[in-house]
């Protein structure tokens, strides 16, 4: 197999996991897929510039961060809710009986601050180091982690987790992060 | 809870215009790709 058919199978192979990411930066599946065709032109282009080796995931996303972010300043969003002005005045009340549902999660992860939104994917879901993740959002290891923790917190306040009375110190990690995803 | 949402999304159906635009790129030659819509045939 020639160096770019294997190129094209690793490419092919990571579209699940830049999808996802993509979903969860954008929040809108129609812009995802927008922004993972961008992303795979530009790592064709690019393809010479990758380390063979190195990990293709990380730099597949790094790419996709960059369009996404790129495209953010082309439109002009107004400046995020850094400060959780949005988020406290908003706060999701499980659907049934006490019980969280995915779509409660999904809402309050749109709610989260995009560095942070990504912070938590990134190390919770998509399974990098905080090293990795560092690498990928351009920042230092402990912004990664200081973020993690604001949107750890900021989740279990929007999704109203009242506390270890109620949960326990572990249900509450748990309910939040989750395992990782592979 | 993260790990459920983020498995969801792993475990949508990939559209079938990824694999067109591949091929595509790698029939072009290289840098000469726009990133526009793919007009991929098969």
């Amino acid at each position: 197999m020639s160096e770019a058919a294997n190129f094209k199978t690793d490419l092919l192979a990571a579209i699940p996991s830049l999808r996802a990411f993509a979903v969860s930066l954008a929040q809108n599946s129609d812009r995802a897929d927008d922004l993972v065709q961008e992303t795979l032109v530009k790592a064709w282009d690019k393809q010479a510039s990758f380390q063979p080796g190195t990990n293709l995931k990380a730099w597949l996303f790094t790419i996709l961060r960059n369009e996404f972010y790129s495209q953010m300043r082309k439109r002009g969003r107004e400046v995020q809710d850094s400060d959780g002005a949005m988020t406290a005045r908003l706060a999701i009340h499980p659907s049934q009986e006490g019980k969280l549902d995915l779509e409660d999660f999904r809402k309050a992860l749109q709610v989260l601050p995009e560095d942070q939104r990504e912070a938590i994917i990134l190390i919770g879901a998509s399974g990098f180091s905080y090293e990795e993740a560092a690498e990928i959002c351009g920042c230092a290891v402990g912004t990664i982690k200081s973020r993690v923790s604001r949107a750890r917190v900021r989740l279990q306040e929007i999704l109203q987790i009242s506390g270890e009375a109620d949960y326990g110190p572990d249900a509450i990690a748990t309910q939040v992060m989750g395992s990782p995803a592979s | 809870m993260l790990g459920e949402y983020y498995g969801k999304l792993l475990s949508n159906e990939v559209p079938d215009r990824f694999a067109k635009l591949l091929n595509e790129l790698e029939r072009a030659e290289p840098g000469k790709m726009e990133a526009t819509e793919t007009k991929a045939e098969d």
